[in-house]
C-alpha cells in the first residue's frame, strides 16, 4: 500500500525520461526491447505483431518463464546500435545508459529507459506504463489486479526465512526480492554474504534457494551444494530462479504458487519450529 | 680409449674418425668458428648425430667417473659457495666427500675461495673453481673447452701443469685452446679448420709453417708471431 | 630448519581451525554433533587446503626456479594455472559437472596445458624454449577462458572469472580437500625425488648431462610434477600468486643456495605462509580475497628482488 503513492510519483518521473511524444495517434507497430525485464513486460502486454524483436535472453527458457510466448519472435543482441536497422518506433530498456539515450536522440528514435523497480507496486506501475505505451491498457490493469490480489493471500504472521542466491549472497531485506517474498509470507532475516557456519549454528525455519540453469555449475552456484548444508534442519524450498532475475512480470505466478503450496505447512512451522529443533536434538 | 667412428655433426663438423689414448694431453686448435667446440661436445657425448662414440670399446654413456665436461661458459646463477659448487661435480646422489672437494680446490689454487659465493668471484677465480668441479670425481677423461681463456699467464701455466699431472695419473685430457705456444706442450694436436680435421699428430708436425699460414694466416718469426 | 617450519605449519593450522564466524566451543556445549560437523566439513577443508596448496605452490616454485635456472621464475610461467582454470570453467559451465567434476576438470586442464607445452617446445627442449612456449600456452589459454565465459550466458560468469583470478578458500568442501591433497602430495614427492638432479642442473644443462642426468626426461618429469602440485590447487581455490615466486628466496640461503635442496623447505614454508595469509584474510576487517592479499605482500617483495639484483 505504501508503494502506490510512490509509484504514481515515479510514473511521472518515467514519463519525463521518454524521448518524444507519449500520446501517439496509432499504437506502435515495431517495438523493440533490449533488456530481459522489459522483454517480460512486452510479452505480457503487447500483441505479437507489434513486437519487432526482443533481447535473446527473453526468448531463452533458461532465463525467463515467459520464454514460451516469444517463440517465433526475432531476437536482438541488447544493443541499441544493432536494432536501429529495424526502424523501431519504440525501444524499451531498463537502467541508465547515457550513450544510448544520446544516440536515440540523435537518430530520432523513441527510447524509453525504465528505472529498476524497488517494490511489487513499482513493477505493477511499470507494467501499466508499458501497457499504455503499446496501446493495451487492459493488460496493465489485469496485471496490477493480479498483484493486488496477492495481498489477500498473505498469511497473518510472516515466517522467518532466508533466501540465498549465488555465492551465498542473500538479497537485501529491504529490496525487491524480499518484498515479493513478504507477499508469500516469508520475512527475509538477513542481507548480504551468509557465513555458512553461522547459518548452520542458527538455522532459519525456511531456506529458499533459487533454481537457475541446473545444467550448469559455477563457483557461485556450488555454494548451495556444499555437503555441510545437507544437515541443515531448515525446510528447504526451491523457487524459480528465473523469475527472481528481474523480480518483475514473472513474479506473481511464482508468489501465488508459494502461497498455495505452503500455507498450512508454513503455519505449522511458525508454531512448531523451536520444538522441531529440540526434537531433532533429543533424537540424536 | 676414447674412439670416434665417423663422428659428424653437420653442418658444423664433417665426419671424424680418431682414437684418443688415456694418459695423454691432447689439444684441439683452430680458428674461431672452426668447429672446436662442436668436436669436443661430440666427443663428450653431449650432442646427437651421425657416427659412433665408443669408450673402451663400448658405446659411451655419461657418468661422473667416466668423463667430465667443462664448458667455456663461466656463468654461475646461484650464489652458492665454491665448495658447494665443486661438490656438485661428484654427481647427483653421491655421498659427500669433503676431502675430495678440498683436494680439487687446492690443486686449482682455489683453496682460499672455498667459503666464498661463486657469483662474487672474479672471472679468473670462478674459472679455477669450475675447473676444480671437473676434477673432483677424478674422472677417466677430461674434456675442457678453453679452460685457460680467462686466466693470467701464471695461472695458465699452472693449469697446464695440473692437466699434465692428471694425464700422468692415467686420465685422458682433451682441451680446446687458442694459445699456440701452450698448445706446443701437448702430446698430440688436432687442427680443425672449417669443420674438417686437417691435421692430427705431434705439435711439431701440426704446427708446421704451412699449416700456420694456411689455417691461421700467421707465421712465427724471431720477433714473435706475425701476420702473413 | 625443516623441523622448525613443520612446527610452524602445525601451529598455524591449529590457529586456522580455531578461527571462524561462530564460537565452536559454545556450539559444542549445546550440540556436539553440529560442532563436529562444522569442524570437519568447513574448518578442516579450509585449513587443510591452505597447507596443501601452499606446499604445492612453494615446492613447485622452487623447482621451477631450479629447472629454468632463474630466480625470477614461477609455476605460472609454464601455464598449468591457466589450464586448470579453463578446465574447471568448461567442466562447470558446459558439462554441468558439479563441484568435484569442476576440480577434476581443473586437473585435466593443467595436464592438458602441459601436454600442449611439451608439444610446442619439443621433446628435448632447453629452458629458454620452455619459458617461451609456457608464455604462449598461458596466453592462449587465458584467451580461451575469456571466450568460454563469454559464450556461457550467465550472470555468474563475471563473478566466477574474478574468483578464478583472485583465489579464495572460503566454503571449500571436504571432498575437494580429499581430491586435491593427494595429487599435490604426489607432485611434491616427484619434485623432492628430483632434487639432487636439479641441484646438478645449477652447473648448466651440458654439465648436468655429462654427469649422467637425462635432462630432457628431467624437464618432462618436473613439468608433470609441477602441473600436479599446482593444478589441483588452482582447480579448487583459483589462482593464488606470488607464493611460488617469493618462498624459495626465503629458504634458499638456508640450504647453501642449492636450488634442488630448497624444494622441501620451500614446500613447508609455502604451507605456513598461505595458512598465515588465510588467517589474515579472516581477521582483517577488509573484505580481501586470498590471492589479492598474497599479491599485496608478494609484489613489493618481487620489486625489491629486482632492484637488489641490479
Amino acid at each position: 500500500m505504501v508503494g502506490f503513492a510512490q509509484a504514481a510519483r515515479w510514473m511521472l518521473a518515467c514519463a519525463s525520461m521518454t524521448a518524444g511524444d507519449v500520446a501517439v495517434a496509432a499504437n506502435p507497430a515495431r517495438i523493440v526491447s533490449l533488456n530481459l525485464c522489459t522483454d517480460e513486460y512486452l510479452l505480457l502486454t503487447a500483441q505479437r505483431r507489434q513486437i519487432s524483436s526482443i533481447s535473446r535472453l527473453g526468448a531463452d527458457p533458461q532465463e525467463t518463464p515467459l520464454a514460451g510466448r516469444a517463440r517465433g519472435l526475432a531476437t536482438n543482441s541488447g544493443r541499441l546500435g544493432d536494432v536501429i536497422g529495424q526502424s523501431p518506433d519504440l525501444v524499451l530498456t531498463m537502467g541508465e545508459a547515457p550513450q544510448d539515450a544520446a544516440l536515440a536522440r540523435r537518430l530520432g528514435v523513441r527510447l524509453v529507459a525504465l528505472p529498476y523497480p524497488q517494490s511489487p507496486a513499482d513493477v505493477a506501475a511499470q507494467v501499466r506504463q508499458v501497457a499504455a505505451l503499446v496501446g493495451h491498457v487492459a493488460a496493465g490493469d489485469a496485471f496490477a489486479a493480479e498483484v493486488a490480489a496477492l495481498q489477500h493471500g498473505v498469511p497473518a504472521a510472516p515466517t522467518d526465512a532466508l533466501m540465498v542466491g549465488g555465492g551465498g549472497l542473500a538479497p537485501a531485506m529491504d529490496g525487491l526480492a524480499a518484498a515479493w517474498l513478504r507477499l508469500a509470507g516469508f520475512r527475509q532475516r538477513q542481507s548480504g554474504p551468509v557465513a555458512m557456519e553461522a547459518l548452520l549454528a542458527d538455522p532459519p525455519p525456511v531456506l529458499l534457494v533459487g533454481r537457475y540453469r541446473p545444467g550448469q555449475v559455477s563457483q557461485p552456484q556450488a555454494w548451495a551444494q556444499h555437503p555441510a548444508l545437507a544437515r541443515l534442519p531448515s525446510r528447504r524450498i526451491t523457487v524459480d530462479g528465473r523469475a527472481f532475475l528481474c523480480g518483475g512480470a514473472a513474479m506473481p505466478a511464482e508468489i501465488r504458487r508459494l502461497q498455495q503450496q505452503f500455507p498450512a505447512e508454513i503455519r505449522r512451522l511458525q508454531q512448531k519450529f523451536p520444538a522441531e529443533i529440540s526434537r531433532l536434538q533429543a533424537a540424536r | 680409449m676414447l674412439e670416434a667412428v665417423a663422428l659428424a655433426r653437420p653442418p658444423m663438423l664433417e665426419a671424424v674418425t680418431l682414437a684418443l689414448q688415456p694418459g695423454t694431453l691432447n689439444g684441439v686448435i683452430g680458428p674461431n668458428g672452426a668447429g672446436k667446440t662442436t668436436l669436443l661436445k661430440a666427443l663428450a657425448g653431449l650432442s646427437g648425430g651421425p657416427g659412433q662414440l665408443l669408450l673402451d670399446g663400448k658405446p659411451f654413456a655419461p657418468h661422473p667417473r667416466r668423463l667430465a665436461w667443462l664448458p667455456a661458459s663461466r656463468e654461475a646463477v646461484w650464489p652458492m659457495t665454491a665448495a658447494a659448487l665443486v661438490a656438485l661435480g661428484l654427481g647427483p646422489g653421491a655421498p659427500p666427500d669433503p676431502a675430495a672437494v678440498s683436494a680439487a680446490l687446492g690443486a686449482c689454487d682455489a683453496a682460499t675461495l672455498a667459503g666464498r659465493p661463486v657469483s662474487q668471484l672474479s672471472t679468473g677465480e670462478r674459472a679455477r673453481v669450475l675447473l676444480a668441479r671437473a676434477l673432483v670425481a677424478r674422472p677417466g677423461w677430461l674434456l675442457l673447452d678453453e679452460p685457460i681463456a680467462n686466466l693470467d699467464p701464471g695461472h695458465r701455466l699452472d693449469v697446464l701443469a695440473l692437466l699434465r699431472a692428471e694425464a700422468a695419473r692415467g686420465a685422458g685430457v682433451v682441451l680446446a685452446l687458442h694459445d699456440l705456444d701452450l698448445a706446443a706442450r701437448c702430446d698430440r694436436l688436432l687442427l680443425i679448420d672449417r669443420g674438417r680435421l686437417v691435421a692430427d699428430g705431434p705439435p711439431a708436425q701440426v704446427l708446421s709453417s704451412a699449416n700456420l699460414a694456411d689455417v691461421f694466416g700467421v707465421a712465427r718469426g724471431d720477433g714473435g708471431w706475425q701476420r702473413c | 630448519m625443516k623441523l622448525a617450519l613443520a612446527l610452524l605449519c602445525l601451529a598455524l593450522a591449529l590457529v586456522s581451525l580455531a578461527i571462524g564466524p561462530v564460537d565452536l566451543v559454545a556450539i559444542h556445549a549445546r550440540d556436539p554433533d553440529l560442532a563436529r560437523s562444522l569442524l570437519l566439513e568447513l574448518r578442516l577443508p579450509r585449513a587443510g587446503l591452505a597447507l596443501a596448496i601452499g606446499a604445492g605452490l612453494g615446492g613447485a616454485g622452487a623447482a621451477t626456479q631450479a629447472l629454468l635456472r632463474n630466480p625470477l621464475a614461477s609455476p605460472d610461467v609454464l601455464g598449468p594455472s591457466t589450464g586448470a582454470a579453463l578446465g574447471a570453467v568448461l567442466a562447470g559451465y558446459f558439462l554441468g559437472a558439479g563441484v568435484i567434476g569442476m576440480a577434476a576438470g581443473g586437473i585435466i586442464g593443467a595436464l592438458a596445458a602441459l601436454l600442449l607445452l611439451l608439444a610446442l617446445a619439443g621433446a628435448g627442449a632447453g629452458s629458454t624454449r620452455l619459458v617461451l612456449a609456457g608464455v604462449a600456452v598461458a596466453t592462449l589459454l587465458g584467451v580461451a577462458i575469456n571466450l568460454a565465459l563469454g559464450l556461457a550466458p550467465s550472470p555468474f560468469a563475471l563473478y566466477d572469472l574474478m574468483t578464478w583470478l583472485m583465489g579464495s578458500l572460503a566454503d571449500r568442501t571436504l571432498p575437494q580437500l580429499l581430491l586435491a591433497a593427494p595429487l599435490i602430495l604426489a607432485g611434491l614427492a616427484l619434485l623432492v625425488r628430483a632434487a639432487p638432479a636439479l641441484d646438478a642442473l645449477a652447473l648448466g644443462e651440458e654439465v648436468a648431462q655429462s654427469l649422467g642426468i637425462a635432462t630432457a626426461s628431467l624437464n618432462r618429469r618436473i613439468i608433470i610434477a609441477v602441473a600436479l602440485a599446482t593444478g589441483a590447487g588452482v582447480a579448487v581455490a583459483g589462482s593464488i600468486g606470488f607464493i611460488g615466486l617469493v618462498v624459495p628466496h626465503i629458504v634458499r640461503p638456508r640450504v647453501g643456495h642449492r636450488p634442488g635442496a630448497a624444494i622441501l623447505p620451500a614446500a613447508l614454508a609455502g604451507a605456513a605462509l598461505l595458512t598465515a595469509a588465510d588467517i589474515a584474510v579472516r581477521l582483517l576487517p577488509l573484505d580481501l580475497k586470498l590471492g589479492v592479499l598474497t599479491a599485496l605482500l608478494g609484489a613489493p617483495f618481487f620489486l625489491w628482488l629486482i632492484l637488489k639484483g641490479r
